[in-house]
């Protein structure tokens, strides 16, 4: 199973509004960066263990330390060489402290996030981030289209891994050394390449879908614009269903 | 049929069908090889082209040689791709000048379903189809299940999209072209990565379209010789130019006579003195048209 896969269920934290949720994260993030000590992490660690029970997902808190060991390992070594060799060097022992701590600083905040991801339905999130950004349609951002852009990025996660295994196949079945610099290369150009036929598969579906690009036979309540249904809680926005400049050409 | 060329306002319905008019794509920064053509300005090559043709066939097959500009074709009718000269009109409208709208009104069907399947699970890359016509995320939510149920997919609403085998995979992309009804439905070689059963029954499920719900015309380009005998009407395609225009099994029996003809050339120059040359597509058979 993926890392960033959706787990049905019906704990507290699957019903949980999406902004109490971002509202936790961001709030257990905050801790972790301003009080970098060793009490207060172990704190937010057993409450992001709490909310991994709470979820009934106990067995998916150590998963983003399974995938992902190596890079927090990386932080933590890096912290302990600035340490030692540092401006102010500690001793190796007293160095190890900070490092643990950021190791699990770090990891607590992923855990965290990924609960968020992995309790929400892809559509939320699209329709969450859709409201979010849709605070940025002053500056030129359309929310629908950013929204979208989190959405491929996530889901392109898993492809990128996938190509990753499929090109160190290739290289160890021409008996070539499968080590990572010889897979930069390919898994970027097939990563380029891949990005290119979704952009195209995504302008084939007509997508990002605005309510102006529907055709006139479709004309109907359902084109008033997304503002106005009942499902979009923020209200008629001021920046509603008038046409995006520039994309109604010849309209 | 009456001629629908020169519809000068955007009125969909009594222009049926799609017409290609002298349209050609060019693309930049690529030299011809030996057998292809350079485009109009200098430094482009030319994929396709001219092409001029009137479909108004429920069903159309185009088919021809890897590379042959099948694929190009295709894109064209969805404004995918866009026209270098000439203009292509699909059920009443410019694609270059309404790409909007003639893609919310076309279905496009790729080859690899994972290139456009774009949401983590299956039903919510059907309601991401649905996003569109359908605000209210419960009504959503209830018509995407619907849909994959009736297109064999039951109880994999929550199943991720890497999870699903290549058949099921296939199916669910066509549910969720099929979630916006589109008028014209393409398909680049819907059937290549299925096996025996799946692509029997993506055939006959395409096959059934046209004419349920909005659906009017399909069009599909396939290696599948059988598949394409089975359309209406059949284009074989072969160096960007339409070089034979049949129903479908005569369009088949022509392309098959074609390369075998092509085939023992190739077999008796190479018995001779004279090295394997590559054949010109189009050379000598301007006259079948």
């Amino acid at each position: 199973m993926n890392l960033l896969d959706h787990r049905p269920g019906t704990s507290p934290v699957h019903r949980a509004p999406l902004g109490g949720k971002y509202a936790v994260l961001l709030a257990l993030t905050v801790v972790l960066v301003a009080w970098r000590q060793p009490l207060m992490v172990g704190i937010v660690l057993a409450g992001v263990f709490g909310l991994y029970l709470l979820a009934r997902l106990p067995g998916e808190f150590l998963a983003p330390w399974r995938r992902g060991w190596p890079v927090l390992a990386f932080a933590g070594v890096a912290r302990f060489v600035s340490g030692v060799f540092g401006p102010e060097p500690l001793s190796p022992l007293a160095a190890l402290v900070p490092a643990l701590v950021v190791v699990a600083a770090v990891f607590g905040a992923l855990a965290a996030a990924r609960l968020l991801v992995i309790t929400t339905p892809g559509t939320e999130l699209l329709d969450g981030l859709a409201r979010f950004f849709g605070a940025f349609r002053r500056l030129g951002v359309d929310p629908e289209a950013a929204a979208l852009a989190v959405n491929v990025m996530l889901r392109s996660i898993p492809w990128v891994g996938a190509s990753v295994r499929a090109h160190a196949e290739a290289l160890a079945a021409r008996g070539l050394r499968r080590g990572p610099v010889h897979l930069m290369g390919p898994v970027l150009v097939a990563t380029v390449g891949h990005a290119r036929a979704t952009g195209e598969a995504l302008a084939a579906r007509g997508l990002p879908a605005g309510p102006e690009t529907a055709g006139p036979e479709t004309a109907g309540p359902e084109t008033a614009g997304p503002e106005t249904a009942g499902a979009r809680p923020e209200g008629p926005g001021p920046g509603g269903p008038g046409p995006r400049p520039g994309y109604t050409r010849g309209a | 049929m009456p001629a629908g060329g020169g519809t000068p306002e955007p009125e969909p319905e009594p222009a049926p069908g799609i017409e290609v008019r002298g349209a050609v794509v060019d693309l930049p920064g690529a030299a011809p090889g030996p057998g292809q053509h350079a485009g109009a300005a200098p430094g482009t090559l030319r994929v396709l082209g001219p092409v001029e043709v009137r479909l108004t066939e429920p069903v159309v097959a185009v088919i021809g040689a890897n590379g042959s500009g099948k694929s190009t074709f295709v894109r064209l009718l969805n404004g995918l791709v866009q026209p270098t000269e000439g203009s292509v009109t699909v059920h009443g409208l410019d694609t270059v000048e309404h790409t909007d709208r003639v893609r919310s009104r076309t279905g496009f069907l790729f080859t690899d379903p994972l290139v456009q399947l774009v949401m983590p699970t299956a039903g919510e890359d059907v309601e991401l189809s649905l996003r569109r016509t359908l605000r209210d995320r419960r009504a959503r939510r209830r018509a995407a299940e619907d849909l994959l149920a009736a297109h064999g997919l039951a109880g994999l609403a929550h199943r991720s999209i890497y999870d699903l085998s290549g058949g099921q995979r296939q199916r669910l992309a066509l549910a969720t072209v099929l979630a916006t009804d589109p008028v014209l439905l393409v398909a680049d070689e819907p059937t290549t990565l299925l096996d025996l059963d799946w692509t029997l029954q993506v055939q006959d499920l395409l096959l059934s379209l046209p004419g349920t719900g909005r659906c009017r015309q399909l069009v599909y380009t396939t290696h599948d010789l059988d598949f394409a005998a089975r359309a209406d009407r059949c284009l074989v395609i072969a160096g960007g130019r339409i070089v034979h225009d049949a129903d479908g099994p005569g369009a088949v029996a022509w392309y098959r006579r074609d390369v075998l003809a092509r085939r023992a050339a190739r077999a008796a120059s190479t018995n001779g003195t004279a090295r394997p040359d590559h054949t010109d597509h189009t050379a000598g058979r301007e006259g079948v048209r």
